[in-house]
């Protein structure tokens, strides 16, 4: 078993291939090896994996993402933040902070959040006087946000691969998103402030808009968090149904208010959000496989028992879990990584009281960072192939970024309140 | 191009613009219902299964298009870190693993159809036959099998040298 279970999909990962195809094929060898069940009972958790109301979601906040990050909604974020926080020394960078927050809290996605806010900041950025290094690792450390601003697709499929609450799970990464904004906020003002930073870097001509003519141009875009999030909130729809009409109202302010894009340059976003939901989703269907598998077997309850026998307490768990996870973060995508092990960690995260949602919190900050680590952090090939940027650059330059978001992962961790707080009046 | 090349870019094309459609008409069908439940009191009867349904193929008709474009999700090894024949031999040892494997479940699949079809199991609310939302993994796990057959038996006929390397991901 720990051959086809550990062994075969550990080697076909590093091979290189699919991570659908990793868990799909851990899933049949050990149905097909050591197990008495018909085979037949693989199509059956495939299909149930998917057919799932909750993970409908997925696709259309995909599709509203698609439709705002390619709608030149960034350009419009830029100026209203920079209307306010430009005319500080170091605006600039508290610009990118501040647009990338906004930008991750309308698209959801993190290498879309990292391109939108590269193209709009980085060449004045480099004007300003930030080193070239420096500039890269600002925009895609801050980019990481992305995926735990709520309305965030990782929380959604930490919550139907965990059986959580998506609403509680969305309120719960409001804060420690916030959190890490303004930890890096303050990050970037302390290295102004020591002259390490361009002091004069406020942001150009931006400032010279009135906050209130910028908030116009901007309202439109700042409404569909807002939007989305209240009706969740308030009762008048489903996450689902959030999803939609986020595509809906997209459509509108794209299409009739922007007017930044064609009737079929939104059917292209369509069938791209199509094609990247398949991606994730198809993930979703073999992790079921996976998981049956792994819970028939008994492998979550022997973890819990090792893990009562090792003693170990929910601080230690929570430390090494941060560790494990940063280091895997490097490596894997926060999508498969969600996928496969929330439900290996649920069981052993329940068995020591550690409240689930907090626990998807921790998981989502983590897997974040991952997004701006080298060597496989996704948000540097971003940087590469929109800004042009060389890896070598970016890689130096998210270092003091990562070690601030180490530092507040910690905070978050250890202080449950940041995370559960709000959780409360829900 | 090749005729094969060219035909497989337009299937991708044609693909990419049948989901970019299911999509859009997923959203109008998930807002209507809403907005009939919520102004009407009445929600479409049915909607949610031919949503759940539309979903099921449009998972599954995706990571068929994420096959054919081999743009899946996965761990990948900086360039030049394999020498070119090590890379080439791995190319085809993924492609044939992933046939053997997607063609093991398509057989799986077609098992369940079988006996979905004798049982002539419905649907719940529409009473649509329950082949229809099982057949999208057929359909999605034989189409990988065969692509990746044709993908290996390229990538083997495939002369050495960098461009050849580099021309790796996907058919079109």
């Amino acid at each position: 078993m720990i051959w086809t279970l550990a062994l075969l999909p550990l080697a076909l990962f590093v091979l290189g291939f699919p991570v659908y195809i990793v868990l799909l094929a851990a899933g049949a060898a050990t149905l097909a090896f050591t197990m008495n069940t018909p085979p037949l009972v693989l199509h059956q958790i495939l299909y149930g994996g998917v057919e799932n109301y909750a993970l409908l979601a997925v696709p259309f906040f995909i599709f509203a993402g698609e439709l705002m990050s390619r709608g030149g909604v960034s350009d419009r974020l830029v100026l209203w933040v920079s209307s306010f926080s430009g005319r500080f020394a170091g605006g600039l960078g508290l610009t990118t902070i501040g647009t990338a927050t906004l930008m991750g809290a309308v698209s959801g996605s993190s290498p879309a959040t990292v391109a939108a806010t590269g193209k709009a900041l980085y060449p004045d950025l480099l004007k300003a006087g930030y080193a070239r290094s420096s500039a890269l690792g600002l925009i895609v450390s801050s980019g990481s946000v992305a995926i735990v601003i709520p309305p965030s697709i990782a929380m959604i499929l930490y919550g139907a691969s965990a059986e959580q609450s998506i609403p509680k799970l969305f309120m719960a990464g409001l804060f420690p998103g916030l959190l890490i904004s303004a930890m890096m906020a303050l990050y970037v003002l302390f290295l102004v402030r020591r002259g390490a930073g361009p002091a004069a870097a406020k942001s150009n001509g931006a400032a010279a808009d009135g906050f209130l003519r910028a908030t116009w141009q901007a309202l439109g875009a700042l409404c569909l968090p807002v939007i989305v999030l209240s009706g969740i909130y308030l009762g008048l729809f489903s996450p689902t149904e959030a999803g939609g009409v986020a595509c809906f109202y997209a459509i509108v302010l794209i299409r009739y208010a922007y007017r930044s894009m064609t009737w079929q340059q939104i059917l292209e976003a369509a069938s791209e959000a199509a094609f990247l939901s398949g991606q994730i989703l198809v993930i979703v269907a073999s992790a079921a496989v996976f998981s049956w598998v792994l819970t028939v077997q008994g492998i979550p309850q022997s973890l819990i028992a090792w893990v009562a026998d090792a003693q170990m307490t929910p601080v230690v768990f929570l430390l090494a879990i941060n560790l494990i996870l940063l280091v895997l973060g490097c490596f894997i995508d926060p999508t498969s990584a969600i996928l496969v092990l929330t439900p290996i960690l649920i069981p052993i995260v329940q068995n020591l009281g550690i409240d689930p949602i907090h626990f998807g919190v921790v998981m989502t900050v983590n897997l974040s960072i991952g997004m701006f680590t080298p060597p496989f952090g996704l948000n540097i090939f971003v940087a590469q192939s929109v800004l042009g940027a060389e890896i070598w650059d970016v890689c130096r330059g998210v270092l003091g970024f990562f070690l601030v978001q180490v530092a507040a992962l910690l905070l978050i961790t250890y202080l449950p309140e940041i995370s559960l707080w709000l959780v409360g009046f829900y | 191009m090749t005729r094969l090349s060219r035909l497989v870019s337009a299937a991708d094309r044609l693909l990419r613009l049948f989901l970019g459609v299911l999509l859009v008409v997923m959203v109008g069908l998930n807002l209507l219902n809403a907005a009939g439940r919520y102004l009407f009191g009445q929600a479409i009867p049915g909607a949610d299964e031919i949503l759940m349904f539309s979903m099921v193929w449009l998972v599954f008709l995706g990571a068929l298009l994420a096959s054919a474009t081999d743009r899946h999700l996965g761990f990948n090894l900086p360039k030049g870190w394999l020498s070119e024949s090590t890379d080439k031999g791995l190319r085809v040892l993924r492609h044939l693993f992933v046939a053997l494997l997607t063609g093991y479940v398509a057989l799986q699949s077609w098992a369940v159809l079988q006996k979905l079809a004798k049982v002539g199991q419905k649907s719940m609310a529409l009473e649509l036959p329950m082949t229809l939302p099982h057949s999208a993994l057929l359909v999605s796990f034989v189409s990988t099998a065969l692509l990746s057959l044709i993908l290996a038996a390229r990538a083997l006929s495939q002369r050495s040298g960098r461009g050849a390397a580099d021309g790796k991901r996907g058919m079109p």
